[in-house]
């Protein structure tokens, strides 16, 4: 527990950040990352003291997008680190080594989303059965939400161009004046 | 998976994968479960064994999957919400209200101080049943029979307190989007205060017949030692990690309602057993019975449900996230909207479903019969796992 919160990310690129409300998202910070700056940031996070609450996938018109939650032991210290995968090939890097925590909510996500995460030691089905052949939580073509629709709610973030994250750059500076933190509520 | 068994003894999927990771044919693979009686519902555990140590155990889930999240996905808001009562049946207070507070969240609903007290007294009425119903079922894995029926008899007393305003007896389905469904009566808060009174001495003669039990002091003491950063680097919460000496509570933590303005102690142990975990929950429901009778004291005259509650949500595109401390620990809700009267995705996240995730490392080079004292100190409840 060394880094400030502004210094968190200090050498680990960053497609975009929005610090948000904790009393109304129940979230400091989002964090959108590319899969090679994912298991750095988990890293990162462990490092700091932060524990896993879990992995959750959405399934978007853009592609899958894998959730990672981490939290503090201190109010209003939720992280969200948000990885995008596309529907051909969801591939997404393990952390399961990282933070052991992620063994199973990986696989629970593998289990709904049909998301691999490479690396991790037994990609099994935990809750649903090894012959189901299908992975429940997809959605179809036609009741797919655009990512950045969701997104709109978020006006701490930066615009948006095309596709695939393609969020307005960062300044070089991590501690950019435009995303700096709010206050915790 | 890829490597092919050395001894093909046949069974499924998870025996097989099971099996191969092993290459010495002295070793037994034991499956306990799905019936087995300390599992407690149906999970099932592979377990390797050398003589009577366990050298790796792997929880098979999923017998209990009702895949509540798809469900989430398609039903509205208000249809979704007695699904909260099945995912955990021995907190279901707490899952109610983990959802309506990740959706009053997203849709800026305020609760009604009336109501945020009304929600505090129910879900502690609602842990201290919680908690009686696993020392009752703790201590007959351990071989302990008379405790359940004692627990019984005070449960009955809750749910009978709880039926009065919620309908229900388990399956609660008691919040609402803005407050809860109907308001507490005078009898309610008169006998609830009676049962208080008569459930302290009902604790100290616990503490006195069992606790302080020396057989039971020898199935727990020292059994199933987990260490702080194990317990941390799984996503262990609740009575888990505060037996592993780490004050983390969410009412605390992360506070909620009027959880700040009420004093009540985080009982946390440094002995890292099984114990510890024992004794978290039997002082957690001292620490209840105080919150509820700080709670009805300061009860505030007023709405039960917001007025302007909204009869049909609607809530606005993006996304919340919601703790609240369950039996078993951190209860965690997202929920991301698209705009629609159906949530765009429910995610559920279980504690017991983390607090598990751990039994192997914890289970490795102990006894099979430790095991099971390890895995009832766990306090699983398999539908909360499963969802």
């Amino acid at each position: 527990m060394t880094r400030s919160l502004e210094g968190l990310w200090e050498g680990i690129p960053v497609l975009a950040r929005a610090a948000l409300d904790p009393m109304k998202r129940g979230v400091r910070e989002a964090v959108f990352l590319d899969k090679a700056s994912l298991r750095p940031a988990a890293a990162r996070l462990a490092e700091e003291g932060y524990h896993l609450e879990d992995v959750t996938g959405l399934d978007w018109t853009e592609g899958f997008e894998v959730l990672y939650h981490f939290c503090l032991e201190a109010p209003g210290s939720r992280i969200v680190l948000r990885v995008l995968a596309s529907h051909e090939s969801p591939e997404v890097p393990s952390i399961s080594d990282i933070a052991p925590g992620a063994l199973w909510h990986e696989r629970e996500c593998f289990d709904f989303f049909g998301v691999v995460f490479s690396g991790h030691p037994g990609l099994w089905p935990i809750l649903l059965p090894d012959d189901l052949g299908m992975h429940p939580l997809v959605k179809s073509e036609n009741s797919r939400m655009s990512l950045y629709a969701c997104l709109e709610g978020y006006p701490e973030l930066p615009a948006v161009q095309g596709e695939m994250y393609g969020f307005e750059p960062i300044p070089a500076k991590a501690e950019g004046g435009a995303h700096e933190p709010k206050a915790n509520g | 998976m890829s490597q092919k068994p050395t001894v093909d003894l046949g069974g499924d999927f998870y025996a097989t994968a099971f099996q191969a990771a092993g290459d010495r044919q002295d070793r037994v693979i034991l499956n306990m479960g799905p019936q087995h009686p300390s599992t407690h519902g149906v999970l099932r555990i592979i377990i390797e064994m050398e003589g009577e140590y366990i050298l790796r155990a792997e929880p098979v889930l999923g017998y209990l999957h009702r895949m509540h999240e798809k469900m989430g996905e398609v039903k509205t808001y208000h249809q979704y919400l007695p699904n909260m009562g099945r995912v955990d049946y021995l907190h279901a207070l707490a899952w109610n209200w983990g959802y309506v507070g990740a959706v009053e969240r997203l849709a800026g609903i305020e609760v009604p101080r009336r109501a945020e007290f009304i929600r505090v007294i129910t879900c502690e009425l609602n842990r201290i049943n919680s908690h009686l119903l696993w020392w009752g079922a703790y201590l007959l894995d351990l071989g302990g029979f008379t405790p359940i029926v004692y627990a019984f008899d005070d449960r009955e007393q809750i749910m009978d307190l709880l039926q009065m305003p919620t309908g229900s007896r388990l399956t609660y389905c008691y919040y609402r989007f803005g407050g809860v469904r109907q308001d507490i009566t005078d009898k309610f808060v008169e006998d609830t205060r009676e049962f208080c009174k008569r459930f302290k001495p009902r604790l100290s003669l616990y503490k006195d017949l069992v606790t302080d039990n020396f057989i039971l002091r020898k199935r727990c003491e020292q059994i199933g030692d987990l260490p702080l950063e194990t317990a941390r680097r799984y996503g262990a919460t609740g009575p888990v990690i505060r037996g592993s000496g780490l004050a983390y509570d969410v009412r605390r933590a992360e506070p909620y309602s009027v959880y700040p303005e009420l004093e009540f102690e985080v009982p946390v142990y440094d002995a890292r057993d099984a114990m510890a975990r024992y004794l978290v929950r039997m002082d957690e429901m001292r620490e209840s019975l105080r919150i509820i009778e700080q709670a009805l004291d300061m009860l505030p005259e007023g709405d039960f449900l917001a007025p302007k509650a909204p009869k049909r949500i609607k809530a606005p595109k993006g996304d919340s996230y919601f703790a609240v401390e369950g039996a078993r620990g951190k209860i965690g809700v997202y929920v991301a909207s698209d705009g629609s009267n159906v949530p765009y995705r429910v995610k559920l996240r279980s504690p017991s479903f983390s607090n598990l995730s751990l039994f192997d490392e914890l289970a490795r080079g102990t006894l099979l019969a430790d095991a099971v004292s390890i895995l009832g100190s766990l306090d699983l409840v398999i539908p909360e796992i499963d969802r």
